[in-house]
């Protein structure tokens, strides 16, 4: 279960095929949980499942996803086990950042640890 | 010359308890868009991996943007990252973010800029190859981080490890 950040509600109007609100209606017989608290709820797993598709393709950012969907980046694993999808870089990615900046990232990391320690001293 | 961590590369590094080597060996940055991230936000949601993050990087220092660039489709976090990189120059950044990535890239290719960034499991490797902290050590934290981070970082950097 994520943690909403916010709690602000807009109110909408919505036309539902016949079929999903015969499911809702039955699936709120069945569990006890009211059938718009259903209806928001698969709205909302449809949200996340899509948008995380989108961070996986590299068309959105986990960044602007969590904050489009009101939680922290704390979710994103849950998120990503949930729905079984996996996101970061792709094997090009990775292959390009240390083709191109691995040395650089050393050798800045190496006077970083030098410059850090004559500041303790 | 510094570290400029996003919130992945923070909750990923405290996750692998690699952060607090990082913090006594180096210098880093906390941009206070990813301070909010991490640690307000994740404290508000009641994280408690938020406040061990907090004990770590003590209290943020730096200031809110106050005009926020549209990167295009990126978060408030990462845009702050390029923003500090490209007013400090020297830093470099570690950052798991396909779409942030291909940003980079472009950003790289159009205005012959180099942007000096690794994935955090390689940020790791390069860690260890340069004494910050133990190959246990990283080992430990890459394998500490399982879904985490993407199946394609873990195998690269633990083959890499495996090297040294």
């Amino acid at each position: 279960m994520t943690r909403k950040l916010s709690k602000k509600n807009q109110i909408t109007s919505l036309e539902i095929p016949l079929e999903l609100s015969s499911c809702a209606e039955l699936f709120s017989e069945i569990t006890g949980i009211d059938k718009s608290d259903a209806l928001l709820d698969w709205l909302r797993s449809g949200a996340e499942r899509e948008m995380l598709r989108l961070v996986s393709e590299g068309e959105l950012s986990a960044g602007k996803f969590v904050e489009l969907l009101g939680i922290t980046y704390f979710d994103v694993p849950q998120l990503t086990e949930k729905y079984n999808i996996e996101i970061g870089p792709t094997e090009e990615q990775v292959q390009y950042m240390w083709d191109k900046h691995a040395e650089a990232v050393g050798a800045i990391l190496k006077k970083s640890v030098k410059s850090h320690q004559e500041q303790q001293d | 010359m510094a570290v400029i961590l996003d919130a992945n590369a923070l909750i990923n590094l405290y996750r692998a308890e690699i952060l607090s080597l990082i913090y006594l060996a180096t210098e880093c940055i906390v941009p206070a868009e990813v301070y909010a991230e991490a640690v307000t936000n994740g404290q508000m949601a009641g994280y408690p991996d938020s406040s061990g993050i907090a004990e770590i990087i003590g209290p943020c220092t730096e200031e809110f943007m106050e005009i926020q660039p549209d990167l295009g489709r990126t978060g408030r976090g990462e845009t702050a990252v390029l923003r500090v990189y490209l007013e400090r120059r020297g830093n470099s950044f570690p950052s798991d973010d396909q779409r942030f990535l291909r940003y980079l890239e472009r950003m790289e290719r159009s205005e012959r800029v180099a942007i000096r960034h690794l994935g955090t499991p390689q940020f790791i490797v390069q860690s260890t190859i340069n004494g910050l902290i133990t190959k246990s050590q990283a080992l430990d934290g890459i394998a500490s981080l399982g879904g985490g981070i993407s199946e394609v970082q873990s195998t690269d950097a633990l083959q890499r490890l495996e090297t040294l």
